[in-house]
């Protein structure tokens, strides 16, 4: 059990470590791009530490933004809002302004503005409602074993007073007094920097944790999509840097083709690879010589035993296993960066172990 | 006036009411002439409305019909000035489910429990009730009459069984009650099924009177049901009321139809 630290006058609220969780957390998502939604379409349970209740209607969870993440925290989209909600999460740094006032008087949460249709009579009790919120998000970080980040977003409303980046607020929201978002587009130092302190955040809360990083998001225009490969770099830079950091630009093309209405089957098989560890390699090892051998049939070239090449392949593969239990062993440096030209695609086990079996099967029978 | 009296086995409590109402002042009730329509558990869903005519689709509840109002297999919807809909399905149990894992501001803290929006509690709440019997059988009968339709929700179980019993499911009342947050469930529960209800009828609370901690009834409502309903003895049914409670309802039940003639 750990304490939660409250703001003054806030209930306290005692948050228990949940070993139950799903291993899979997705912080970040609304109804026009949900990671949660795609991953859980395949099959993967995702955790939810603000669940809707059980016989819930789609369209009331939606409006109530159930879903969407494994926590109700909004759409997020860029590393700052999801350090800072990692820092508001831990006690760390709680935002200057985020109360605000809805059109008929209300008291909303700025930070996540649209998760509820309507705000609070008092501002006590949406210091109380944030508070939990933080809490279960708390609980989330700590309870999963693999953290997915969607990014979509290469700019931000900040806040002047304090730095705190806040979403695009409803139409008639009235800003707190001294409050005023300006937009305020990352630099690609920043963002790295953003997800450095990040990184140490959820490092700390939970050392187990894998942070897999996916840029992605087919709701764009032309702009966003420029953004995106920003994005795409910034989250390679860190998947390289960082040893519990993931990040696989096929994931994202595989998630945009899975929102599209009936997804290929495939796109679900290989999304489920990923997820699992897995090396798409493993998924394309046997169609790569049928259309050798298709091409070759084409140019009229006789087809050559293929036993030499198989036994070219598995002598590459024993090498690559080799080094990179090497990598793995030796190669990281102090802080969870990783060192120079390690291997930064899949490490998790659960692919290469089998293949590994199927080689030594092989083998057995030659 | 002429009240067709349509539920489930809730529906014994009104009939004793009723028959204790008529014995005590013959006079007062005089201008009220009840039929009775039910069937026990959720047996009010095999009907269907066929050319102004409520329509039992299986033998047993035509033949529960007939028991009941005395011979008749259906139930003709334009004999009658307004319409009484009882219990079907609709109870303060289906809160205490959603109150397991969740709670809203304004009831205690519980970290263990997902933290939401009053709105929400509100909206889902209605949702929830209007799929009930209840409301689809108010809806039904509106898409035909215009007359005046009541409802009362399935009485709040007797107290008694607050601290459980061997066989029954605990629904959660104890956990309620000792948090303090049962009177706020009673009220969202009005609320909501009163929302749930308002295209269509309008709902009877439970008598003030008999209610305690918000979502029980009153023991004495209850004594001696289980004997006067189905014979057994022992007090061993929480769920189903007496006389006493089918005479507070009734005075209630009068006043709402007038109101609405």
């Amino acid at each position: 059990m750990i304490e939660h630290q409250n703001e003054p006058g806030v209930v306290s609220r005692r948050v228990r470590k949940d070993a139950g969780l799903p291993a899979v957390g997705v912080l970040g998502g609304d109804a026009v791009w949900s990671v949660a939604a795609c991953l859980r379409s395949v099959g993967l349970k995702i955790a939810d530490v603000e669940p809707a209740p059980k016989q819930i209607s789609e369209t009331l969870a939606a409006r109530f933004q159930f879903g969407f993440a494994s926590a109700r925290c909004g759409a997020l989209g860029d590393l700052r809002q999801i350090l800072q909600l990692v820092q508001a999460a831990t006690g760390v740094r709680q935002p200057k302004h985020w109360i605000c006032a809805a059109p008929d008087g209300s008291f909303m949460d700025a930070t996540r503005p649209g998760i509820d249709p309507s705000g609070f009579a008092s501002k006590a009790e949406l210091v109380v409602y944030r508070d939990t919120h933080l809490a279960a998000v708390l609980k989330l970080l700590q309870g999963v074993t693999t953290l997915v980040l969607p990014l979509s977003k290469v700019m931000g409303l900040v806040d002047a007073a304090d730095g705190w980046v806040y979403p695009a607020q409803a139409a008639g929201t009235k800003l707190a007094r001294g409050c005023k978002l300006e937009p305020t587009v990352y630099a690609a130092d920043t963002m790295v920097d953003d997800f450095a302190t990040l990184y140490a955040a959820l490092i700390t809360v939970n050392p187990a944790l894998t942070i897999r990083l996916v840029v992605a998001d087919p709701a764009q225009d032309l702009a966003a999509m420029a953004g995106q490969g920003l994005l795409r770099a910034v989250a390679a830079h860190c998947a390289a840097r960082f040893s519990a950091v993931v990040y696989d630009p096929v994931l994202d093309m595989l998630l945009t083709r899975l929102s599209l209405p009936e997804p290929d089957a495939r796109v679900v098989a290989l999304v489920q690879k990923l997820m699992a560890g897995g090396d798409l390699l493993d998924a394309v090892a046997v169609a790569k010589p049928e259309v050798a051998a298709m091409e070759d049939a084409e140019m009229g070239i006789p087809a050559p035993s293929d036993a030499p090449r198989e036994k070219r392949d598995r002598a590459q593969r024993r090498a690559e296993r080799a080094n990179g239990k090497a990598g793995k062993a030796g190669g990281e440096k102090a802080g969870g960066e990783k060192a120079v030209g390690e291997n930064t695609g899949a490490k998790k086990s659960g692919g290469g172990s089998r293949v590994m079996c199927e080689d030594e099967l092989l083998e057995a029978f030659s | 006036m002429r009240v067709c009296v349509i539920g489930n086995s809730h529906i014994a409590a009104l009939k004793l009411g009723w028959d204790a109402s008529v014995a005590a002042d013959p006079a007062a009730w005089a201008d009220v002439k009840p039929t009775f329509f039910g069937a026990p558990s959720d047996g009010m869903r095999h009907v269907k409305l066929e050319d102004g005519f409520i329509i039992p689709k299986r033998k047993d509840i035509a033949e529960h019909f007939q028991r009941m109002s005395a011979g008749q297999d259906k139930i003709r919807l334009a004999d009658y000035d307004g319409f009484f809909l009882v219990g079907l399905n609709v109870s303060v149990k289906r809160i205490l489910r959603f109150y397991k894992t969740h709670a809203w501001v304004g009831l205690s803290a519980d970290a263990e429990k997902t933290l939401v929006h009053p709105q929400f509690v509100q909206e889902f709440l209605t949702e929830r009730y209007g799929s009930t019997r209840l409301v689809e059988l108010a809806t039904m009968i509106r898409s035909v009459v215009s007359t005046p339709i009541v409802a009362m929700a399935e009485p709040h179980w007797a107290s008694w069984i607050r601290q459980g019993q061997a066989g029954t499911a605990d629904y959660g009342w104890d956990e309620a009650i000792v948090a303090g947050d049962a009177v706020q469930i009673g009220a969202a529960f009005l609320q909501s099924v009163t929302a749930a209800l308002a295209p269509y009828a309008t709902l009877v609370p439970q008598p003030p009177e008999t209610v305690q901690d918000g979502i029980m009834t009153a023991a004495a409502y209850n004594k001696d049901a289980s004997r006067l309903i189905s014979g057994e003895g022992g007090g061993t049914d929480a769920a189903h009321m007496n006389a006493a409670f089918g005479q507070a309802i009734w005075p209630l039940v009068r006043q709402a139809l007038q109101v609405q003639l």
